[in-house]
């Protein structure tokens, strides 16, 4: 561990938490200055889960009013991200279900607490040649053979740089659960991947052969 | 001390993978591990290929609208002691269970004291009850809900509500036309449900038509925003509006139309009791007066001219108006009670 690397981040989540405090002594200054860090990462985890973007704007206002308000009864988290992230996610869960009891849509969200579809791909503007993009097709097919568990994990440890434990916190599942969910993730990734490329050099040799 | 590292068992540790993800930085023990390991070297062009391809695509969130959110959070918390009485969470309900359970106590000691208690108004807000609102021909008066909320309700129409909203949407059904100025509650979404559709609202002001030509239901947005769904299809249809949009539903085959830009000024006409004619045909004129003022218009003579006419009337009696286009078009009327009955010149 880089002695530097480290002190970043310390420095980093105590100026975080100083701007937390500052905030819940009633300062909108750092309110806003909250939102200005978070929103973006907000509306994209809230895009996952669905593209209504009335849900979407809702939840994230929701979230920001609910705080302000309940300032003075929540503590300082470890982790701002995290616990804005937990948040939102709860909010969703809300209104998706409370969508489903109105409109009888999303039907399947009644039963499943925890597993709500979720939903990403793969940034394909920054490929290059063809090869690549024909491995990024894969990628996307591999994608949609994960379960939505596995899927979220994934884009919290990819996306939003967190850490299992972040991770369980977020997602209210068990360590192991989330642990396990990466693992199987990563690995039903990496056999595709690998069956692909294995294919090609068989060819290779088949040809030279 | 050498180490057989399997792909399996590095992709299950959160160290290495989060080594890979950072660009493999020299500064970390599994950059030692990697130096010492062939075996690791060896798997190293697989697993990078893997860590790389996943790069999650953004959603481009506009710095516009991430600013347009912003204010609106800023503009409720200084808006926010206006709720301060409206309880906010599910978890406030225990709250109303205390007081539902006072309620109850409070009948069953006076029953107990034998005093005759004939209709108490506390009992009856417990069971949910349905607030109906009908208008007969010229009749469009302006509703206010309990949440504040306006209803300006067109002639031959009807409203259905609870009498107290729920704790988590304001629901309210209609039929024929209205005008509604929805006050704001972003823990309530309004909700009105018409003909198959269901418009989700939570502060704004939109029209409503179900009467719209076509068997369509025509929603039109005046500020705020709106979704209009199918209120019974699984994940059917949705269109959001801005502000001076409209669409139509096609209640026959569940469609919606595009989303146009509306003419607000003759949508809303009728809430400011506007009559409004634009090279209207004979027939549209009659029709329209016949709906407005519940009157059947006849036709005496059997050969009528045709015309098109173009006028505004405002808070006019139906005399004044069939005199005015009378004089211009040529034709004489008669009224008994309910039935105009028109003559040529």
């Amino acid at each position: 561990m880089g002695s530097s690397n480290a002190f970043k981040v310390i420095y980093s989540k105590s100026r975080e938490q100083d701007i937390w405090q500052d905030f819940q002594a009633g300062d909108k200054d750092a309110f806003n200055k909250i939102y200005d860090v978070y929103a973006e990462i907000l509306m994209n985890y809230a895009y996952k889960f669905t593209f209504d973007t009335l849900v979407i704007e809702d939840s994230v206002q929701e979230l920001f009013i609910d705080l302000w308000e309940h300032r003075s009864k929540i503590s300082v988290p470890d982790s701002v991200k995290a616990y804005l992230l937990k948040s939102l996610r709860n909010k969703i869960i809300q209104k998706l279900q409370k969508q489903s009891r109105q409109n009888s849509l999303l039907n399947h969200l009644k039963d499943s607490k925890q597993f709500l579809p979720f939903s990403f791909s793969i940034e394909t503007e920054l490929i290059k040649n063809e090869t690549e993009k024909s491995t990024i097709d894969k990628v996307e097919q591999l994608l949609a053979n994960l379960s939505d568990l596995q899927r979220e994990v994934i884009y919290h440890k990819f996306y939003n740089d967190l850490s299992q434990a972040e991770i369980s916190q977020i997602m209210n599942l068990p360590r192991k659960t989330i642990y396990n969910a990466m693992a199987k993730g990563l690995l039903k990734m990496k056999a595709l991947l690998i069956e692909k490329m294995a294919m090609i050099s068989l060819f290779c040799c088949f040809c030279l052969g | 001390m050498k180490q057989e590292y399997k792909i399996d068992e590095l992709l299950s540790d959160e160290t290495f993978i989060d080594w890979m993800r950072k660009g493999r930085p020299v500064d970390n023990h599994w950059h030692q591990v990697y130096l010492e390991n062939e075996s690791l070297q060896q798997s190293m062009p697989d697993i990078e290929k893997l860590i790389q391809s996943i790069v999650i695509r953004n959603e481009r969130i506009t710095s516009d609208r991430k600013q347009r959110i912003k204010e609106s959070i800023n503009r409720k918390i200084e808006q926010k002691p206006v709720y301060v009485y409206v309880p906010e969470y599910p978890r406030y309900s225990v709250l109303r269970n205390i007081a539902a359970a006072a309620i109850i106590f409070f009948v069953f000691y006076l029953g107990y004291q034998k005093i005759n208690l004939e209709q108490s108004p506390e009992v009856t807000e417990i069971v949910p009850e349905y607030i109906v609102r009908t208008t007969g021909p010229r009749e469009r008066p302006v509703i206010k809900l309990s949440d504040g909320t306006k209803v300006t309700l067109n002639a031959h129409s009807q409203i259905r509500h609870e009498k107290s909203f729920s704790d988590t949407a304001r629901v309210i059904e209609l039929e024929g036309e209205a005008f509604f100025e929805v006050s704001r509650n972003i823990h309530k979404p309004f909700i009105v449900i018409s003909n198959g559709i269901a418009t989700k609202a939570l502060g704004t002001s939109f029209n409503i038509n179900t009467r719209s030509p076509g068997s369509s239901v025509n929603v039109t947005l005046v500020t705020g925003m709106v979704e209009v769904s199918c209120s019974a299809a699984d994940h059917g249809p949705k269109v959001l509006l801005t502000p001076a949009q409209q669409v139509d539903f096609n209640t026959e085959n569940g469609q919606f139309s595009k989303v146009k830009n509306a003419d607000l000024a003759k949508v809303l006409a009728w809430k400011d009791n506007l009559i409004q004619f634009n090279k209207a045909s004979r027939d549209e004129v009659f029709a329209y007066l016949s709906e407005w003022y519940g009157v059947s218009i006849v036709q005496k003579n059997t050969n009528v001219m045709r015309w098109e006419y173009t006028g505004k009337f405002q808070n006019e009696t139906l005399i004044n108006i069939l005199n005015s286009i009378g004089y211009v078009k040529g034709f004489q009327f008669e009224l008994n009670n309910d039935t105009v009955i028109i003559y040529d010149n």
